[in-house]
């Protein structure tokens, strides 16, 4: 039997679509627990715990181009008291108001800072006030301190001079503070930077300029890198 | 009294009536004179004669109070055990032993404490220990020799002995239980609530100081039992002291064989911290240094002097051994990618006290285009690990510069992460110079572009298909295969009782316990002499081990090994917390250990023993390319401290026990699997070698010592536990008294009961008496008859 060109095409393509669908059977990208993904913290207090919905997923796209690190394509939204918590080693905490959590979130939280995860909190203008109150009640025995501009955090992928002020709410400048436990890192806050809307969509805040939002998504995958690494 | 009637009673009064009729008609016929009294006389006789032997007709029988109490029981139960021979301070007159009170107020005849329990009960007397034995027969005679009892039980029961005193007379009447016995209960939790269920009173007679003698001992050593060549280990030696307050000695440490001096400590027993403590009784803990300079293993003993009104010396040395082993691992880790792997890895590494790790991370070499405004363009791709950022470590580019490392770690690495220089430097490491490598692969790894086409995929333990290996994206826990149920890469377990029945029972059942993975490859085929060691719930191979050249080569199929660590801190128990760090340690531990003509590993099921434990002896066997090794011939050889070696053999899986010997000893065979275990009945060092052979092949040996000390639980709260006794007698409804008080037992030993009577018949016509009479009656008559000359 003798096929037309058309018909020989038509067959080839399904034969090539077939193949391809078996390689990415075989070895293709896939969403699992494995991706790293990072987990948006959702707490009490009336502060907008929800804010950056489209931060973390702008967030891991850029480490999955930029790294070649396999993500999650979107964020996480949990409790500190969930029993999901400890799937996720990395979490997000934003906003602009009041932060307030209960005693059971903050043995939580403590518990899992020093079991071995990481927290980014990013002052998204409004919060410190309340994060600071609430990180005493977690580590009471110390204070948040100042990472210096030559901390690892800010070489550890792009070399950055220091926490980029991404997001002028006022003129003061924008400050690194850490906890550490056993001599890791294991709370990074970004004080009056805003890294989280730097991340955001492009339309969402359409005053930062692409070299602000370059500078945020290289101030964020140098702190995912950092988490990643130690 | 009644009748029974064999007749009716018409047909016994008719009968009679016919025996007066014809006797009385008989004798008013005789024709020769006779006296009427005698007449009178001889028909009373003939007629009374007849009508006893008539009335047996009626079957009477006479009505009595019958006494049927059943006897009531009362066991004496009498502590055997070694802290009974042990002299308490003298109070009142009484010096002597423990056991020689008991045996004083038992059977010393003038006291009559038995003899009076004997008088209103049956009793039994057991001696006991951690169980109840035989009873002693109690002879009445006077001639007989006194027995007594003798200390020699090595711990105390009390509650299996009450229990099992309980039930050696259930159902019947029982006054109670007398327990004589100082009290020191050492074999486990005091199981109160079960000997009150009982229902039988207790009486404890308490024997013994409540005050606790003065002794010091060395409760506990606690210290690493692999040490590395030329590194400090400490040794730390709790010491417990009673009545030597202020008093200065001094703790040292030797090794066992040699007596050489290793180090001391001078320490001074302080006073109680609660100044308000009236015990006289404290611990200290003293830190002791050994430096061992050779491989091998070695035992190490701890001394403490005898000091003047001491208890015993015989808890003042401890004994302990320790495998030395070569210093510190130096292990290389190489990543790709930054993943959760490795960071969990990396901080389990760097916390390990026993690893020097150096962990690097390479980006893939197609990104080096996008590094471009990055560090990793300055750094040759590698990630910055600390600042100076210069100081990175990086992937050693020859072979003489990975030879300083003992074990590699490839993580998410591709073909072109390493040049082929340095993939050649990883296959002679591996190959020539006997090193281990781990593979901790990602999807990369295993994929099309991964290692299948590179140098380095002779070393890895599977054949990657030419598409890659398949990736698993669904959640799955991990279970030991039977090879590596015994693995001592995945054992878990450290003590006895860690252990259950069935060994390896814990390990396995804590590894699927573990939180799950969520990602396995799979679609590979294993090679030749590739040994799975887990798997997942479908059975295909996590773990997989095999020997490369004169290496070995480890790769585990799954990612996200990092739920080992983070996953586990949820658990409320804690031993989960440590299998991650202790996985990783031995993994590194026993890749790195040089196994050349060696495919016999021993382990036992505890690092001490005492006298009376059994030893579990677990070899397994694993032919040259690592396959476990079934059907081999094992001979286990055994010296105990006296010398009289005892081997014990095996071919095939058969279980057999030497019966010939003194000590009980059993041996199993379970695949590539070889248990033994023996009765350990002598103080000192065993040494176990164990020598294999699989046909003409020569499976090699290997050797452990373990040291058995004496059984001192018995010494350790050796004072009159009176509280416990009391609580006894008061739960369960008895009473306590002091040896010195005992006799006062005897009347408050309640009576189960009032006595018991019944009525019972007795047969009166069966009586001799009856026939007696008739006979004399008869015989009465013949008598007269004669004397006045009738026939």
């Amino acid at each position: 039997m003798i096929l037309s060109i058309k018909w020989k095409l038509l067959f080839g393509g399904c034969l090539l679509f077939c193949a391809m669908l078996g390689i990415q059977g075989w070895n293709g990208l896939q969403a699992s627990n494995i991706s790293l993904t990072i987990a948006q913290v959702h707490y009490g207090g009336g502060g907008d715990w929800y804010g950056d919905a489209t931060t973390i997923k702008n967030w891991l796209q850029l480490l999955r181009t930029r790294t070649g690190i396999e993500t999650a394509k979107d964020r996480v939204i949990l409790k500190l008291t969930d029993h999901t918590l400890y799937q996720y080693p990395m979490l997000y905490l934003v906003g602009h108001g009041n932060i307030r959590l209960t005693e059971s979130e903050v043995e939580a939280l403590r518990d899992y800072l020093t079991r071995g995860g990481f927290l980014f909190a990013n002052d998204d203008y409004g919060l410190d006030e309340s994060f600071r109150r609430e990180m005493r009640r977690v580590f009471p025995e110390q204070e948040l301190q100042p990472i210096p501009n030559t901390h690892l955090i800010y070489r550890c992928f792009y070399e950055l001079k220091g926490l980029p002020k991404i997001h002028v709410h006022d003129a003061e400048p924008a400050q690194g503070f850490g906890l550490f436990h056993d001599g890791r890192m294991v709370v990074y806050y970004a004080y009056n930077a805003d890294i989280g809307d730097g991340l955001e969509d492009a339309d969402v805040h359409p005053d930062d300029t692409p070299r602000v939002r370059e500078l945020a998504a290289k101030m964020a995958v140098n702190i995912a890198v950092y988490a990643l690494t130690h | 009294m009644r009748f029974t009637y064999f007749w009716p009673g018409w047909a016994v009064a008719l009968g009679i009536g016919i025996v007066i009729g014809i006797t009385v008609f008989f004798y008013l016929r005789v024709a020769r004179p006779i006296d009427p009294r005698y007449r009178f006389l001889l028909v009373v006789l003939r007629i009374v004669a007849a009508s006893i032997l008539l009335g047996c007709l009626l079957a009477p029988v006479v009505i009595e109070k019958k006494d049927v109490t059943p006897s009531t029981h009362l066991s004496i139960l009498v502590d055997t055990s070694r802290s009974m021979q042990l002299v308490d301070p003298p109070t009142r007159e009484v010096s002597e032993s423990r056991l020689s009170q008991v045996n004083q107020l038992l059977f010393n005849v003038p006291q009559q404490f038995l003899q009076a329990l004997q008088e209103r009960f049956e009793v039994h007397l057991y001696p006991f220990d951690t169980r109840l034995h035989q009873s002693v027969l109690l002879v009445q005679d006077d001639d007989s020799p006194m027995p007594a009892f003798e200390p020699e039980g090595a711990l105390t029961d009390i509650g299996t002995a009450v229990r099992e005193a309980a039930a050696a007379w259930k159902g019947q009447q029982s006054a109670g239980i007398v327990l004589i016995t100082d009290g020191a209960h050492n074999s486990g939790h005091f199981p109160l609530e079960r000997i009150t269920a009982l229902g039988v009173p207790i009486y404890p007679i308490g024997v013994g100081s409540v005050d606790p003698p003065k002794d010091i001992q060395i409760q506990r050593v606690d210290y690493t039992p692999i040490a590395y060549t030329n590194h400090e280990s400490v040794i730390r030696v709790s010491v417990m002291q009673t009545g030597y307050t202020g008093k200065t000695t001094r703790l040292s440490l030797r090794e066992a064989n040699s007596k050489r001096f290793i180090d001391d400590a001078t320490l001074t027993f302080e006073p109680h911290q609660d100044a308000d403590s009236t015990s006289d009784s404290t611990k200290q803990v003293v830190e002791l240094k050994l430096t061992p300079q050779t491989e091998g293993n070695f035992q190490y003993t701890v001394v403490l002097p005898t000091l003047d009104g001491e208890l015993t010396e015989a808890n003042n040395q401890k004994t302990f051994s320790v495998k030395v082993v070569k210093a510190k691992l130096n292990v290389f880790y190489l990543e790709g990618t930054p993943r959760w792997d490795y960071a969990f890895l990396k901080r389990a590494l760097e916390r390990d006290p026993d690893i020097e790790a150096t962990c690097a991370i390479l980006s893939h070499n197609r990104l080096k285009q996008q590094l471009a405004g990055t560090i990793l363009n300055r750094l040759d791709g590698y990630y910055p690990q600390t600042m100076p950022a210069s100081d990175t470590p990086r992937f050693p580019e020859t072979l003489t510069a990975l030879s300083e490392y003992d074990v590699l770690i490839l993580g998410d690495l591709e073909a072109a992460h390493l040049t082929e220089t340095q993939q050649r430097a990883i296959v002679e490491f591996v190959e020539v110079q006997g090193k281990p490598i781990i593979f901790l692969p990602s999807r990369r790894t295993l994929g099309a572009d991964g290692l299948g086409n590179t140098e380095l995929a002779q070393l890895l333990p599977i054949d990657i298909p030419r598409n890659g290996c398949r990736v698993e994206d669904t959640e799955f826990t991990v279970q030991p295969t039977p090879s590596g149920a015994f693995h001592p890469m995945l054992q878990l377990s450290d003590t006895q009782t860690d252990r259950t029945t069935m060994l390896g029972e814990s390990s396995g059942t804590l590894w699927r316990n573990m939180p799950a993975l969520s990602r396995s490859f799979s679609g590979f085929r294993l090679k030749g002499g590739a040994t799975p060691l887990m798997e997942n719930g479908k059975g295909r191979p996590i773990l997989i081990l095999q020997r490369a050249g004169l290496g070995k080569s480890l790769l585990i199929a799954a990612e996200g090994l990092w739920n080992w660590d983070f996953g586990v801190k949820t658990f409320k128990d804690t031993r989960y917390r440590t299998i991650y760090p202790r996985f990783w340690a031995q993994v590194l531990r026993w890749m790195a250990t040089d196994t050349d003509d060696k495919n016999i590993y021993l382990t036992t099921d505890a690092s001490a023993y005492a006298i009376g434990d059994t030893a579990k002896i677990t070899a397994y066997l694993y032919s040259e390319t690592y396959q476990p090794q079934a059907g081999a011939t094992l001979q286990i050889e055994v010296v105990p401290p006296d010398g009289a070696t005892f081997h014990l053999q095996i071919r095939a899986a058969i279980e057999s026990t030497n019966e010939g010997a003194t000590q009980q000893r059993t041996i199993t065979n379970m695949g590539n699997l070889y248990t033994a275990q023996f009765a350990l009945r002598q103080k000192g060092n065993y040494r176990i070698r164990a020598t294999g052979r699989s046909g003409n092949l020569n499976l090699g040996e290997d050797r452990l010592d373990i040291f058995v000390h004496p059984q001192l639980a018995e010494l350790e709260s050796p004072q009159l536990n009176e509280d416990l006794l009391k609580q006894l007698a008061s739960q369960t409804g008895g009473a306590y008294f002091s040896i010195a008080d005992a006799e006062l037992m005897l009347e408050n030993i309640a009576d189960v009961q009032n006595s018991i009577f019944v009525d019972a018949e007795r047969e009166l016509w069966a009586h001799p008496l009856v026939l007696l009479t008739v006979v004399g009656l008869l015989g009465t008559e013949w008598f007269l008859r004669k004397r006045i000359g009738l026939t």
